[in-house]
């Protein structure tokens, strides 16, 4: 039954590795952990390179395994242009959310790498599967791990944040399975069979546009807006995100914000033609109030981690702009946005992390002057930051480029105001770098447990290749475009 | 050889001085003067020759086909959109990057001696080196995003030189203020993009060049090219930034701050002149901007204290009379006037720096005098500077600024009013620059005595570029196209001189006997308290609505109905806290309990799909 050479083994492999955690020394976790996610990125490419290193996109592999095939449920996964990157992504995720060192790996560190890569492996079913209810299970599943890092390595005070996130992920999704189940039904009226096959789903709403068809875009539309998270559905985030380990921080900014970025672009706008092209003013009124909306939040913010938090999510307004074109530029461009976002804020957080580490006082209201104790580390900030700002010839600046020149054809009105965001961008994240980059360090507080080195070693590599890949895709970003 | 060499080569000498700075920072080790500077120079010299080589096999062409292109690799290529990473050198190309290149090599060259005694040579030198990159790939580019790309990149280089002292606060923030002012105008650059894009179908020069658009089409993009333009060469309402830019070392001033990055602006507008023309409208908004620009800023210029104040409001004045020029349509003789503007304004910031340099730091021109003994180098090219800056005959000012005031008045879209206003402005242009030299080389001197001994002129390094700009202030001006001048047009010539000559009389009487300390007008010192208003307005608005936002939508609204929700539940914590007691055990029946609930609901629901 189990086919080795099947995209399966995306699934699989991270669910073994997340059992085999618990038969390797405590000791030894972190190494583990990189070890095997750098596997799964290399399996990854190896089984994706098809898709992912094709000249068009029209490429995919698709594997199928009868599951319960009495109620239509199927093992259905698909892997093309708009899931390939996604899956790359979050093996790429996976191994810097696990390079960090922290008490995660002090305190129950093989619940801490199990959790970790069963995350890796609902993430990979949801990004692959092309069955509805399987799609919902998994986007459930990424859920757990997720409270338990929070619940588990988080800060204090984090038995709210954890309840406030949990309730409104959850709202959204209890909703999108009501709707989903809506539309099986809607199959089954019209075949006879039950299936909640996507492509079976898109031929039974083909050309419909009944007010229950309405009601069940809206189920889908909380779903995926609270995950991205789309203005005014982002109130859990700032406590989840400040509070979160910088894992699982990394993990959700990074990749799981991608699922709601994913959700529309591969089940909401071919199933609900009607309904997206129907609002398709008030979702990019929304995505363009999110950026800038968020731009502000994030002048405000005196902490390092929430002003992280809100950019990202003026960012993924960008992405959302590009989403909510409903057309196959506008997406390609969102993807490559995606993909910029991805690294950006993995890479940031990452940073944020590496600060912490030899530094304890990290608050914006005064200047620390830490480039000059740690000037790799802070060429590599600044480049980071530069990405994140859309400066020309990042990744970022392809992305967002090509995502407000479609948008601007839809609405110009809000790819006016969103491109506020761009002025704002520059502000919050210029204050971010020189209040812990600039002025004289006269508030030094090195950490005695790490001691206060430059970037060096396996850090070093890391942030090198992203820093490589940042600027070698923002001049050439034809690998995630196509041509589209 | 290759096009591709004159940006490579750049880009080479900052990768090289980058990594030099951090191999040296990482040991806490000083990065040498020498090296660096003789690197960075090598690279931008050599860029110069292949530019000078480009610029005379440009003139073996035939005068309509005078265009070299090198297409490096496709960049952006999306539906309709392909943008290539190309390079496009033709005249107007050409010139500036002899300008960037050669201005470029001699101040990189006078950097050597002015930041040998500085900590880290080698991260400034990458700075200046990327800084010459990013500019060469703005007028090489064959597209509006890579133009675009050099745009950016040049702020970026000019923030990373404004706030190079980065210890220093104020520093920094003077470089902040400049990246944010930019970036205002570069939204402007943005939508203009997005607009080609859509009624054009290509962001190619060339296809833009040849385009017919609508009326409003071309005046609303026209006007968003030039919204970005003030942003990059500080003019009105965008100009505040400059002034402020000085905090950085001076040799950057010269050469991003008056001689090449203020003039992109110049560059955009012309080589888009054929949208830019075929508005009226446009062309009057420029002209008007302009002209005020050249008229205010010179104002502000006559109550600056500090030389390096005086100098930069008097580049903002020179780029009111550059823009003045291209809205007249009279675009080449804006151009002619980048050039020559390029080598006095450059040479007189290099004079400048020098003085700084030799009175240790000191920049207050009521703190200075007499100094034309002690430092004869910078004293007689800072008076060729002078010469050329106020027009005189033959030098290089004198074409370029009168070839402007000319077109003011008799170009078809010129006006009285328009010249009444730009030789009130070359009037102001001479009083202050004339008090500016008084008050440094002549009289009597007013040095701090302690300062007074260790005064010393300005090492070789500093002072060939001095002499070798100061000869092309000289002669710069008879580069450019001479025709036959009507008798009205000699006449205007005559009063150009006639009104420097006043000017420079004035404030030689008023100041060659000065002695103590000015009292200026603070209204006009402080820039007429536009950048208070400014800070006000929108630094200040952006924190208020920031601040709003926080506090009304996010706090009272958003998390509220967050909160709220969260207690009509009712399990807020309790189920919760579990979480974070217990064993391993615990969790791991949590998870499995948590994945067999929602199975089970999922299932039981499907079971109930016939009932729905």
């Amino acid at each position: 039954m189990v086919n080795y050479n099947s995209l399966t083994v995306l699934l699989t492999v991270p669910l073994v590795a997340s059992m085999l955690a618990w038969f390797i020394p405590k000791g030894i976790q972190r190494l583990y952990a990189v070890f095997s996610s750098l596997c799964i990125l290399a399996l990854t490419l190896y089984q994706a390179a098809p898709v992912l290193f094709a000249s068009t996109s029209a490429a995919v592999i698709e594997h199928k395994l009868a599951w319960l095939p009495e109620i239509g449920v199927s093992l259905n996964f698909r892997l093309d242009s708009v899931s390939g990157w996604f899956v790359a992504l979050n093996a790429i995720v996976a191994i810097l959310a696990f390079s960090l060192k922290g008490v995660w790996y002090r305190k129950n560190p093989r619940l801490f790498t199990s959790l970790g890569f069963f995350l890796v492996s609902a993430l990979n079913t949801a990004f692959l599967s092309a069955d509805l209810i399987v799609f919902y299970l998994a986007y459930e599943a990424v859920f757990i791990p997720m409270i338990f890092m929070v619940g588990i390595w988080g800060e204090q005070a984090k038995a709210t944040a954890v309840f406030r996130f949990f309730l409104m992920s959850f709202l959204g999704s209890v909703l999108m399975l009501v709707s989903i189940f809506y539309l099986v039904n809607l199959y089954h009226e019209q075949s006879g069979i039950y299936s909640s096959n996507l492509f079976d789903l898109i031929q039974a709403t083909a050309g419909k546009n009944s007010p229950n068809l309405k009601w069940c875009f809206i189920g889908f539309f909380l779903a995926f807006a609270i995950k991205v998270p789309l203005f005014p559905f982002h109130g859990w985030l700032k406590d989840v995100y400040t509070l979160a380990p910088m894992p699982a921080t990394i993990w959700m900014s990074a990749i799981l914000s991608k699922l709601g970025v994913f959700g529309f672009i591969r089940f909401v706008s071919p199933i609900f033609v009607e309904s997206s092209q129907g609002y398709q003013g008030i979702l990019l009124t929304l995505a363009a109030i999110s950026v800038v909306y968020a731009a502000f939040l994030a002048i405000r913010s005196n902490d390092s981690k929430s002003l992280l938090a809100y950019s990202s999510v003026s960012h993924l307004g960008f992405v959302m702009m590009g989403v909510f074109t409903f057309n196959p530029g506008g997406n390609a461009s969102a993807i490559l946005l995606s993909v910029g976002h991805t690294l950006v804020s993995a890479m940031l957080f990452y940073i944020l992390h590496l600060i912490q580490e030899r530094q304890t006082d990290l608050g914006l209201e005064t200047s620390h002057g830490f480039a000059k104790l740690y000037p790799t580390l802070f060429t590599v900030f600044f480049i980071a930051v530069l990405a994140s700002m859309s400066l020309p010839g990042t990744l970022n600046f392809a992305g967002e480029f090509l995502v407000l020149i479609h948008s601007y054809a839809a609405s110009a009105l809000c790819t006016i105001i969103s491109g506020v965001g761009v002025i704002l961008g520059a502000v919050y994240m210029l204050k971010f770098y020189q209040q812990l980059g600039f002025g004289k360090n006269t508030t030094v507080t090195i950490n005695s447990n790490t001691g206060a080195k430059d970037l060096a070693g396996y850090d070093l590599v890391v942030l090198s290749v992203l820093v490589l890949m940042l600027i070698y895709f923002g001049f050439q970003p034809e690998i995630f475009l196509k041509g589209n | 050889m290759s096009l591709s060499l004159l940006i490579f080569l750049p880009l080479i000498g900052f990768l090289f001085n980058g990594f030099y700075h951090l191999k040296m920072a990482r040991s806490e080790q000083k990065s040498s003067a020498m090296i660096s500077g003789v690197i960075a120079t090598g690279v931008m010299f050599a860029a110069f020759l292949v530019a000078c080589t480009y610029y005379y096999m440009l003139s073996q062409l035939p005068a309509d086909g005078r265009l070299f292109e090198q297409t490096l690799f496709q960049w952006m290529k999306l539906g309709g959109l392909n943008v290539s990473f190309a390079l496009r050198l033709d005249s107007l190309s050409s010139l500036f990057v002899l300008i960037i290149t050669g201005v470029g090599s001699l101040i990189h060259l006078y950097s050597i001696g002015y930041m040998s005694e500085d900590e880290t040579p080698a991260k400034y030198f990458s700075f200046l080196n990327l800084f010459c990159f990013m500019m060469l790939n703005l007028v090489l580019g064959s597209n509006l995003p890579h133009v675009f790309l050099g745009w950016e990149g040049v702020g970026l280089a000019s923030y990373l030189l404004i706030g190079y002292w980065y210890q220093d606060k104020d520093k920094v923030l003077a470089g902040q203020k400049a990246f944010i002012m930019n970036r205002i105008g570069d939204l402007g650059f943005l939508i203009a993009m997005f607009i080609a894009y859509k009624f054009v179908g290509s962001l190619d020069l060339i296809d833009l060049q040849k385009a017919t658009l609508t009326p409003h089409v071309t005046t609303v993009f026209g006007l968003l090219i030039f919204f970005a333009c003030t942003g990059k060469s500080a003019q009105i309402p965008l100009f505040t930034w400059l002034p402020d830019a000085m905090a950085g070392p001076t040799p950057v001033s010269a050469l991003i701050h008056a001689a090449t990055m203020v003039t992109s602006g110049i560059y955009l507008l012309t080589r888009l002149s054929p949208i830019i023309e075929a508005s009226n409208t446009v062309l009057t908004v420029i002209g008007m901007v302009g002209v005020t620009t050249a008229f205010v800023a010179a104002l502000m210029a006559c109550a600056q204290t500090d030389i390096k104040k005086i100098l930069a409001y008097s580049t903002i004045s020179q780029l009111g009379f550059m823009f003045l020029a291209c809205g007249v349509g009279s675009f080449e003789s804006g151009v002619f006037h980048v050039m020559t503007h390029a080598f006095f304004k450059a040479l007189l910031f290099l004079g400048a720096g020098s003085v700084i340099h030799a009175l240790h730091e000191e920049q207050n021109i009521f703190k200075m005098g007499a100094l034309r003994a002690k430092l004869p180098i910078t004293s007689i090219t800072f008076i060729a500077g002078w010469a050329a800056i106020l027009g005189l005959p033959p030098f290089s000012g004198f074409f370029s600024k009168d070839e402007i005031l000319w077109q003011s008045l008799s170009s078809p879209h010129g006006n009285v009013m328009l010249f009444i206003i730009a030789a009130a402005s070359a009037f102001l242009t001479a009083f202050y620059m004339t008090r500016l030299l008084v008050l440094v080389f002549f009289g009597k001197s007013r040095v701090d005595p302690a300062k007074q001994k260790h005064i010393h002129e300005a090492p070789m390094t500093m002072a060939i570029p001095l002499m070798v700009l100061g000869v092309l202030s000289l002669v710069g001006g008879w580069f450019g196209e001479h025709h036959e001048h009507s008798g009205q047009e000699m006449m205007v010539m005559a009063a150009s001189v006639i009104l420097a000559g006043l000017g420079a009389g004035i404030a030689y009487q008023k100041y060659k006997n000065f002695e103590g300390e000015e009292k200026t007008n603070q209204f006009l010192m402080s820039g007429m308290g536009v950048d208070l208003a400014y800070l006000s307005v929108f630094a200040k608005g952006t924190g208020t609505l920031s601040k709003w936002f926080t506090t009304y939508v996010e706090e009272m609204i958003v998390q509220r109905t967050l909160r709220w929700s969260t207690a009509v539940v009712g399990l807020s914590g309790n189920l919760f806290r579990v979480v974070q007691v217990g064993s391993t055990q615990a969790y791991l029946m949590m998870i499995l309990i948590a994945i067999v609930a929602i199975m089970a609901w999922v299932f039981l629901g499907v079971g109930q799909y016939g009932k729905l």
